[in-house]
């Protein structure tokens, strides 16, 4: 490679030294070198351990369940409205759980708190809502990767129920695996719904640690069975994703589609019954309580809300860009040799947010310009999230016809024309697919935006969740609106940008 | 009726505004090769497919051994149900499953999944998953994973156009022989002359949505109907 493209080198490599490496690596060697067991015995600690893996694992298999059913009613039955379906179905994603928490308490019996809510359990419900549409996605995107001749020439020989037990499902099996996994890392990792609902949970255990201390090694300490299980998802995940997993969606009009008959009603009421439960019920109770708003409050609600939805905006969109742009130009100038850093963004994002946070801190604590400034956040953002953007945009990379970029070479482009009319031209839908994921999740990422924003600057999910403490419920209520539009607008957008072409 | 292998008639198929079958009749006799010809976007594949019961056309009718299987957009006879197999261009194989497992799949008497892996010559891969088979063994599992059912049809889509000249001329001996031995009615779309030379009994043209000239290969080279007939079977 030569000419322009060089320039770029630098930013490929401090990016992932200084971003994806370094806390990483701290993290784990701090965590890995410096445990001490006696953190075992605190009974309290205990709990709160056991709690997160009740909570995580229940909340893995109810979200896969339910996301993955409805993926397959919305893509192998020939039900009316699958777009519409589709939609709404993925609605809950852009939402940032603890809201899901406050809604669903606003819409209990006032001065009767109902036990079962506030409980784990109340916990693993809440969660479901918020992580089933990743079950969903990932079926889909499984379901329409299946080349349909599998689907059809065991149509030619089975009848469809068959069909879907014997092909259809083994054969998304490692996709709907991944899902779970990552459903589990994410519940595992919530801060804001134990905490609203009560539950001591492992990473409010490492934030409080954190956060009463200012100890840095002895919340590590605290996290090292986080760290170990986060290692243990990421080795499975890795086997996963190495299995070739492929995030392109292909859907297709061919395979199997199975005829609903006289289950089309029973069907269309439980789609129906998934989009009240987790969206339209939770949403409206929202809008009702910050419609009840007195003046005072809504002023309130608005002085605190406007600023920090902006400085969300601008964290996650930068945060965005910068991914997009980092994984577009490291998967092209680096082509085959890519499996370590697949490797180092799927490790990060797989490292509990609370714990990344820490390392990131005890990093950068001397740097002033980047310790006491939003640097410090969009660094942990860029750290957790890289993994969406790199991963699609490598994923569609590999599915490129090399010859393509091997005919402009022939006719004279220089490298850096390859990536700008050739190479990104044909990734651009897939850019825009991994800068809005990334997105989505830094606006609604609390537990990292809780330890690392810098003074005075906190992001809407912050303010959101210290807010709520002390306020009306309805100063909250719109917090949570606030922040939920001004995901989905910049979402929309950025998803307009990916069917653009 | 019970002449006809297969009976196709006025068969009429769209996709959105694109007409693609306008009204194709067709006849093939049990045990007889038919070679479908045309250039590409003709409906070729797609009328193997409604064939197949993979898809409904917009109207006409399709019969297979007297049996009338679609009617219109109606399927009769579900797709399992039709004794055809279908060789799809990229052999449609299930890379969950081992050789032998894809001729569980399709029957479970042990001696007939022996008689076919012996057959094809699939015995000392019987373990092993489609991606670790050369193209033409898997082209035979493909093959022999079709006609394990019992299947009296075989359509094959375009199966020789990623094989190597060897793998053609093997592929075209074990699908004579199959004629031979089991009197399979087979239909296959190609756009080799030499394949359609060698193998077909008769050979149908594909042209707009109409069959526009049917007969055996030598019949056509001395006598297209149309112009198109000679640039498609010009060597």
């Amino acid at each position: 490679m030569d000419g322009p493209i060089r320039l770029l080198r630098p930013f490929l490599w401090g990016y992932f030294f200084l971003v994806l490496v370094l806390p990483g690596a701290l993290v784990l060697w701090v965590t890995l070198t410096h445990f001490s067991p006696q953190v075992l015995n605190d009974k309290l600690y205990f709990s709160a351990f056991m709690n997160s893996l009740g909570i995580a694992s229940s909340t893995a298999l109810l979200a896969t369940l339910v996301g993955g059913t409805c993926a397959v009613l919305v893509a192998k039955f020939k039900l009316p409205g699958q777009k519409l379906w589709k939609l709404l179905l993925t609605l809950p994603i852009f939402f940032v759980p603890y809201q899901f928490a406050l809604a669903w308490s606003g819409l209990l019996p006032p001065g009767k708190p109902s036990l079962l809510f506030f409980s784990p359990w109340g916990v693993v419900f809440v969660l479901t809502g918020s992580f089933y549409p990743v079950a969903l996605w990932f079926s889909l995107v499984a379901l329409g990767h299946l080349p349909p001749e599998e689907e059809e020439s065991a149509l030619l020989v089975a009848p469809p129920l068959r069909v879907f037990l014997k092909i259809t499902l083994p054969r998304t099996g490692p996709y709907v695996l991944s899902a779970a996994l990552i459903i589990f890392l994410l519940a595992f990792s919530e801060i804001g719904v134990p905490t609203y609902l009560g539950v001591r949970v492992l990473p409010g255990e490492i934030l409080t640690r954190f956060a009463a201390f200012y100890d840095i090694p002895g919340a590590l300490n605290a996290a090292f069975p986080l760290v170990l299980l986060g290692l243990g998802l990421f080795a499975l995940e890795a086997r996963l994703l190495g299995q070739g997993l492929c995030f392109q969606q292909r859907m297709s009009e061919r395979g199997l589609c199975l005829p609903p008959g006289k289950f089309k009603l029973p069907f269309l009421f439980f789609l129906g019954f998934v989009v009240f439960l987790f969206l339209l019920l939770p949403f409206g109770s929202l809008i009702r309580k910050a419609l009840h708003l007195n003046k005072h409050a809504l002023a309130l609600a608005l002085r605190h809300g406007g600023p920090s939805l902006l400085r969300s905006l601008v964290y996650a969109l930068l945060g965005a860009y910068l991914a997009g742009l980092w994984s577009l130009i490291t998967i092209y100038l680096l082509k085959h040799k890519r499996r370590p850093f697949s490797l180092v963004t799927l490790l990060n994002f797989f490292l509990p947010p609370v714990v990344l946070a820490v390392g990131l801190i005890y990093l950068w604590k001397n740097v002033s310009l980047v310790y006491g400034s939003a640097m410090l956040l969009v660094l942990g953002l860029l750290a957790r999230f890289t993994f969406f953007p790199y991963q699609i945009l490598a994923s569609a990379y590999a599915y490129l016809d090399p010859a393509a970029e091997e005919a402009a070479l022939l006719c004279g482009a220089d490298p850096l024309k390859i990536l700008r009319k050739i190479l990104y031209p044909q990734l651009r839908r897939w850019f825009y697919l991994g800068t809005m994921l990334f997105f989505v999740f830094s606006m609604n990422e609390l537990g990292l935006s809780t330890m690392l924003y810098p003074p005075g600057g906190e992001p809407l999910v912050v303010k959101l969740y210290t807010l709520s403490v002390n306020n009306p419920v309805g100063v909250s209520a719109s917090l949570a609106l606030m922040n939920s539009l001004g995901t989905l607008a910049l979402a929309t957008l950025l998803y307009g940008k990916q069917r653009g072409d | 009726m019970k002449e006809w292998g297969i009976k196709v008639s006025g068969i009429k198929k769209a996709f959105g505004q694109e007409q693609v079958l306008e009204g194709v009749d067709l006849t093939v006799s049990p045990g007889e090769i038919l070679a479908i010809i045309g250039v590409s976007g003709t409906g070729k594949t797609t009328l193997l497919r409604l064939i197949a019961g993979l898809d409904a056309p917009h109207a006409g009718e399709i019969y297979l051994f007297g049996k009338l299987a679609t009617k219109g957009p109606e399927i009769l006879i579900p797709p399992h149900q039709r004794q055809v197999g279908f060789i799809f261009q990229n052999l449609g194989l299930w890379e969950h499953m081992s050789v032998e497992e894809h001729l569980r799949f399709v029957t479970s008497a042990q001696e007939e999944i022996e008689k076919w892996l012996t057959f094809f010559g699939l015995s000392a891969y019987r373990n092993k998953r489609p991606y670790h088979l050369s193209g033409g063994q898997r082209q035979r599992l493909a093959i022999a994973r079709a006609l394990a059912q019992g299947t009296e049809i075989l359509l094959l889509d375009e199966p020789f156009s990623n094989l190597d000249v060897p793998r053609k001329k093997q592929l075209r001996q074990e699908l004579l022989r199959l004629k031979r031995e089991r009197n399979l009615t087979l239909i296959y779309v190609t756009h080799d002359n030499l394949d359609v030379h060698l193998l077909s009994d008769r050979v149908a043209v594909l042209h707009q949505g109409r069959i526009i000239q049917t007969g055996p290969y030598e019949e056509l080279v001395k006598n297209p109907l149309h112009p198109i007939v000679r640039e498609l079977l010009e060597i």
